[in-house]
């Protein structure tokens, strides 16, 4: 009671009733406030609103989920170049009795990117499975770390979409939709859901320290969300977001001196201008926050705070692993802070990092060496500070590839059958889902389009993929476009 | 607890409702639930025609524009252009009074920033100040619709809607070498107020037209410069479909206002747009294709030709910086840089160089034993090398090729396509219009030369019903910030429904009747008392009025994106006005390029501070100062961007190095024009950012933060009072005022 009508003050100073344009301004953000409150509306939610302070009222606010959550955040390790299922989490032992023959015919065609799989021999796999964990769910020695995690994972081996190539593949599963310009999913999560980082975007982007990513910011764009709900890159040098450092010699108090001029001035005109005194006033509310985000940011990155021990444990003392696990130690402070959303992304989509073109074995060994030990490492820490159960871990490439060679001991694309894994986040651990066919070629058993990948997720966070919407164009949009389902989420918890 | 809140929080909203309903009910506001249409509303306006939807086909959008009476008002003398008639109509209607008029001084800053977007300078002020002529406003909206920089504005608007752009987007990013082109005949045709319907016609069909020129064959670039994803190993066809689908939704947004994208894969949900309609969209463009042109010759390859890269763009920048550098060394150096590409993609010519090398390797007993020398041998190599730049740049082949629409040897069949998937083709579909706007018309030639032309005249046509409305609605948009229909791009029966739907049709006719005359419709709304109110609001009025729907007051906004940066280095006397030519991509760091996947072809330090219209425009990654501040994606047709409040535009106004060197050149402005005396320098300044007088209550703050700044008043010395005036323009910068029009 008293937040709403603390809310109703800060909204409405006057006592007038509130109307959408003070909505959408006060709040600081257009359309998103509105389609929010439209949302809560519709829904019958309007309660779910926290109004202690101004900014608390913003599109940003935690928002209740439409029915109880398991997880409560998501880090998302999207493994960009396509690493190979027959390598990683999907043994084929016909496909190495096989190897170096044609494919049988009775497994058809399917288009790929540099190679026809009718007219490739085989590839057999050369890295050894053990059967891990009580579950005894296979994991190829390519990641020795992650064997010892592997009663938490829920391996999804029936993954599919139709997009064959990098850029498009990588918007599939960022987005939902093989074009750009699309919401990702951490957008229409923050969208749904808000943040409880007061002073932190609700969605962080760890990508690889050159930025490089063959798909581009659109893979956390907020497409046609409000730019409020995009990731925010966030760098483990440097600057950690972009245009957060002062320049050199400016110090915090030669700052809020500036600040404090221009705030002054900003006050005075807001107070003339009364007909866009709104947003006018959520301006001001930006330059504060902006100006806490300059502590509160590099804070939450500085993995100098951690013990040397939980350093070690992330690979810092390894220089192959370094990289991705200090992003992955970011990915855990962070959701302590309370970030909805981190995309921590493993390489760009190059034959340099998992676009094994051209050796498979090699390659999936070179790339997982990176991201083996950091992967462990953030599943171990996040159970033992007892944040697994509330945070969601999801694995995946952009799409798999093809059972067929490519340059003798490479392979081409294919997402025709591939494999995700998720952890924590409420599912139960140790648990297989679906699978492609003997050779690896196609999701046969229990397909999962990346829709219901989508679904799922949502699902475990609270939201329901099918009322979670955003007029555009004239059409409702959603993640999940007109597919998706949950099953596979009551099948995971 | 929370039923509780829910209640109360649920009758606040009751509360806009109750107060929309308060108005008569033919003038209703949608309340806010509404305001997001849905096919049943069947909310109606102040009594016209417009408002009334008698179903799809009856659908007020979709029946051409009349022009009616103008309305009888009390208040004659506020009415004083007929466009005031129907505002100040539905305000004493609903017994509202509009706001006073804005002074002079908010008028000239107000009219500059929309008109050219950048802010006056004190000396037009002064000069527009002194003027107590009454035609004065007069002459000063015509001065502005004259400038050069007011295509550069306008156009800007268009290239929005046309989603203009440099490259192709996705992970290959095609570099586009010659859209730019394209955005230089919209800026021309902006400023030389080029008849509209002329302007459609050469973008639709500027290549086929039968008075068609090199300018209407650049207005294909329409086309020629949307989103291509072309990658290795696609589905046959894919690309293809591709521009196709791209063609025909932007066109349904850009001309017609109406969602066609929704009908590709289903009939459209709510409009009476078949899937059927949809593919006879897509006929009209089956015979076109894109082709380079060069000296009139079309190269005959197609889009299999259309490879340009990033290189050959650089080399573009280096022969515009060999065209321009005063300094003959330099200027070598450049001709050199263009040599070396000559010769090495020029087998003849890199042979003969390797010729000389092998020959010249030798000793000069070797040469002597050798056979005869080459008769070709290169004398100087670095003379060759420079004077095959020199013909790179001036010579042969060095024209720039025109990328345009034209047609293809063979037409492919169109099929439609069930839900939309090329591999599920339907029955076959010929090139036609959509079968409820037609209004009768066919397309009557049957040979496919005559498919766009036919579109192009069907479009640009008085009777259409769409296309005069949907141009005068984002010119008053243009103006307001909010268009008479606030959906810019939907003028279907899903879109807001027009606030005064007797206005707009006026406004049509008007357009259609002037010859389709931009500059003559914005004359209709600027010298109108609507455009010229203060934004100084009542209570009464924010309270009946909240969204401004009856237009109570002028609402303030932001400057947009490129706007910011114009103003920016207007005021700091950076500025370059240069005009036209290559895209412009100012120098970014490692941290501003992160997300972008090639390589960012750094423009010169000089050429940085070229207007935000000239920026390098890729479709895979935003310019970051320009993407702070909403700058659209360039994906699909944007009608109306955002305006967006987030904390990254104030860390970019703040931490930017660009900006930090715009506050600096400021302060260096400042400190010269006030002779180095701080009390003239803030006086000044504030007639630079706010084009205003400073108070006695501003001097004194600035004062005071000049001193604290530069230290303690005993100490002041001249260097540290000009670093403390780089910080008080940096807070001018990072003020409201500065970036908001009033």
């Amino acid at each position: 009671m008293d937040r709403v009508y603390a809310l109703a003050k800060i909204m409405n100073p006057y006592h007038t009733p509130l109307s959408r344009r003070h909505w959408i301004t006060r709040v600081g953000c257009g359309m998103g406030a509105w389609a929010l409150l439209d949302l809560l509306e519709r829904e019958g939610r309007a309660d779910v609103l926290r109004g202690r302070a101004p900014e608390a009222a913003s599109p940003l606010s935690a928002r209740a989920p439409h029915f109880p959550a398991r997880a409560k955040s998501v880090i998302f390790l999207m493994m960009a170049g396509g690493p190979s299922q027959m390598e990683t989490f999907d043994p084929k032992p016909l496909l190495n009795k096989l190897s170096g023959q044609r494919m049988p015919e009775s497994f058809g065609k399917i288009p790929a990117q540099f190679t026809d799989v009718t007219q490739q021999p085989l590839l057999g796999c050369r890295l050894r499975f053990r059967e891990c964990g009580r579950s005894g769910i296979p994991i190829s020695e390519a990641f020795p770390a992650l064997q010892q995690h592997a009663d938490k994972l829920a391996v999804i081996r029936s993954c599919h979409h139709d997009a064959f190539n990098h850029s498009p593949a990588q918007y599939v599963l960022t987005t939902g939709q093989s074009r750009m310009g699309w919401p990702s999913v951490g957008a229409w999560i923050t969208y749904g859901l808000g943040s409880v980082a007061d002073n932190l975007p609700a969605m962080v982007v760890l990508a690889e320290p050159d930025g490089k990513l063959k798909g581009g910011t659109p893979c956390w764009g907020n497409g046609f969300l409000p730019a409020i709900f995009q990731g925010a890159p966030i760098q483990s040098q440097g600057s950690p977001i972009l245009y957060l450092n002062r320049p050199e010699g400016v110090t915090s108090r030669k700052q809020r001196r500036v600040l404090d001029f221009s705030q002054w001035l900003n006050h005075r005109h807001s107070e003339r201008l009364l007909s866009a005194e709104s947003e006018l006033g959520s301006r001001i509310a930006a330059y504060e926050l902006a100006f806490r985000m300059q502590t509160a940011a590099p804070d939450a990155v500085d993995i100098a705070k951690e013990t040397d021990a939980t350093r070690k444990l992330y690979g810092m003392e390894d220089p192959k692993a370094r990289d991705f696990g200090t992003r992955c130690l970011i990915a855990r402070r962070l959701v302590e802070h309370g970030v909805r959303f981190v995309q921590v992304i493993s390489g760009s989509g190059d034959s340099k990092d998992w676009d094994h073109h051209d050796d498979a074995y090699e390659g999936t060994l070179r790339q997982a060496r990176k991201v083996d030990q950091p992967i462990a490492a953030l599943l171990q820490d996040l159970e033992a500070r007892g944040l697994l159960q509330q945070t969601l871990v999801v694995w995946s490439g952009e799409f798999g590839r093809t059972p067929t060679s490519q340059s003798a001991s490479g392979r081409d694309h294919n997402p025709n059958g591939f494999t995700f894994w998720m952890a924590g986040g409420g599912i139960r651990g140790g648990s297989i889902i679906g699978a492609t066919d003997e050779l690896g070629l196609r999701a046969v058993e229990d397909k999962v389009h990346v829709h219901d990948a989508h679904a799922t997720i949502l699902s475990l966070l609270g939201l329901d993929h099918e009322k979670l919407t955003y007029l555009f164009q004239g059409r409702e949009h959603r993640l999940t476009d007109v597919g998706g389902s949950n099953d596979l989420a009551s099948r995971l918890v | 607890m929370r039923i509780a809140a829910a209640t109360v929080f649920s009758a606040a909203l009751m509360n806009v409702v109750l107060v929309a309903e308060s108005l008569s009910a033919s003038d209703r506001l949608p309340p806010a639930s509404l305001e997001r249409p849905a096919a049943s509303t069947q909310a109606q306006s102040s009594g016209g025609r417009g408002g009334v939807d008698a179903g799809p086909t009856g659908h007020w959008a979709f029946i051409a524009p009349q022009s009616g009476k103008l309305p009888i008002v009390r208040d004659k003398d506020w009415a004083r252009a007929p466009v005031d008639r129907w505002i100040l109509q539905r305000l004493e209607k609903a017994g509202l009074r509009p706001a006073s008029a804005a002074s002079k001084m908010t008028l000239i800053r107000r009219l500059t920033l929309d008109l050219i977007g950048l802010p006056p300078t004190p000396v037009e002020i002064d000069v527009f100040l002194r003027d107590a002529s009454p035609l004065a406003y007069e002459r000063l909206v015509d001065r502005l619709l004259a400038s050069p920089h007011y295509g550069e504005r306008w156009g800007r608007h268009w290239l929005d809607v046309a989603r203009y752009a440099d490259s192709g987007g996705f992970e290959t990013d095609l570099f586009f070498g010659h859209a730019w082109r394209y955005r230089d005949y919209v800026i021309r045709a902006f400023n030389s107020d080029k008849p509209f319907d002329r302007f459609i016609r050469e973008q639709i069909a500027g290549d086929a037209m039968e008075d068609g020129d090199l300018e209407s064959q650049l207005a294909t670039g329409f086309y020629t410069t949307g989103p291509v994803l072309q990658e290795a190993g696609m589905v046959s066809g894919k690309l293809e479909y591709d521009q196709l689908t791209d063609a025909v939704d932007t066109t349904g947004a850009a001309f017609l206002g109406l969602t066609l994208s929704c009908a590709r894969c289903h009939d459209h949900k709510y409009d009476p747009i078949t899937q059927r309609d949809y593919f006879g969209l897509q006929a009209m463009f089956s015979a076109s294709d894109q082709f380079d042109f060069k000296n009139n010759t079309r190269d005959p390859k197609g889009r299999a030709a259309l490879n340009s890269t990033l290189q050959q763009f650089e080399l573009e920048q280096i022969k515009q910086r060999a065209r321009r550098e005063p300094s003959e060394e330099i200027r070598k150096g450049h001709l050199r840089r263009l040599g070396e590409y000559r010769v090495k993609h020029d087998k003849a010519l890199s042979d003969r160089l390797e010729r000389t090398k092998r020959w010249r390797a030798l000793s000069p007993d070797a040469q002597r034993a050798s056979a005869a020398k080459p008769d070709d041998l290169v004398e100087d190599p670095e003379a060759f090398l420079i004077s095959e730049g020199a013909l790179a740049l001036e010579g042969e082949g060095s024209e720039i090729p025109v990328r345009s629409l034209g047609l293809r040897e063979s037409v492919p069949k169109t099929h439609l396509l069930k839900r939309g998937e090329l591999e599920h083709p339907g029955e076959e579909i010929a090139p036609a219009f959509p079968a409820v706007l037609a209004n009768g018309h066919e397309v009557a030639h049957q040979h496919p030369k005559e498919w766009r032309v036919s579109l192009a005249n069907w479009i640009a046509s008085k009777p259409n019903p769409l296309t005069a409305r949907v141009l005068v609605n984002r010119i008053w948009q243009g103006h307001f910030g909010e268009g008479l229909v606030r959906t810019p791009n939907d003028f279907g029966l899903r879109g807001d429904r027009p606030t005064h739907p007797e206005l707009l049709d006026w406004l049509a006719v008007q357009f259609v009747e002037s010859g389709w005359s931009l500059k003559h419709v914005h004359r209709l709304v600027l010298l109108s008392s609507t455009y010229q109110m203060s934004s100084t609001a009542e209570l009464e009025m924010l309270r009946r009025d909240p969204d401004n729907r009856l237009l109570t007051r002028f609402q303030p906004r932001r400057l947009q994106a490129e706007a910011v940066w114009d103003s920016l280095r207007a005021a700091a006397g950076t500025l370059s006005l240069e005009m036209y030519g290559l895209p412009v991509a100012p120098p970014l760091d490692d941290q501003e390029q992160i997300g972008n996947f090639l390589k960012w072809p750094s423009s010169s330090p000089e050429e940085s501070n070229r207007r935000a219209v000239y920026l390098l425009t890729r479709r895979s990654f935003r310019f970051p100062m320009l993407g702070a501040f909403d700058l659209p994606d360039n994906i699909a047709s944007c009608a109306r961007r955002d305006v967006t409040t987030v904390p990254n535009q104030a860390l970019t106004l703040l931490n930017n190095r660009t900006i930090q060197e715009q506050a600096a050149a400021f302060a260096r402005r400042l400190w010269r024009e006030g002779e180095g005396e701080l009390r003239r320098c803030v006086a000044i300044a504030w007639r630079y950012v706010y084009g205003r007088p400073i108070s006695q209550a501003e001097v004194e703050h600035a004062l005071d933060f000049l001193r604290t700044s530069a230290g303690t008043p005993k100490v002041e010395t001249q260097a540290s009072e000009r670093i403390a005036l780089e910080a008080f323009c940096l807070a001018l910068f990072n003020t409201s005022e500065f970036i908001f029009i009033e």
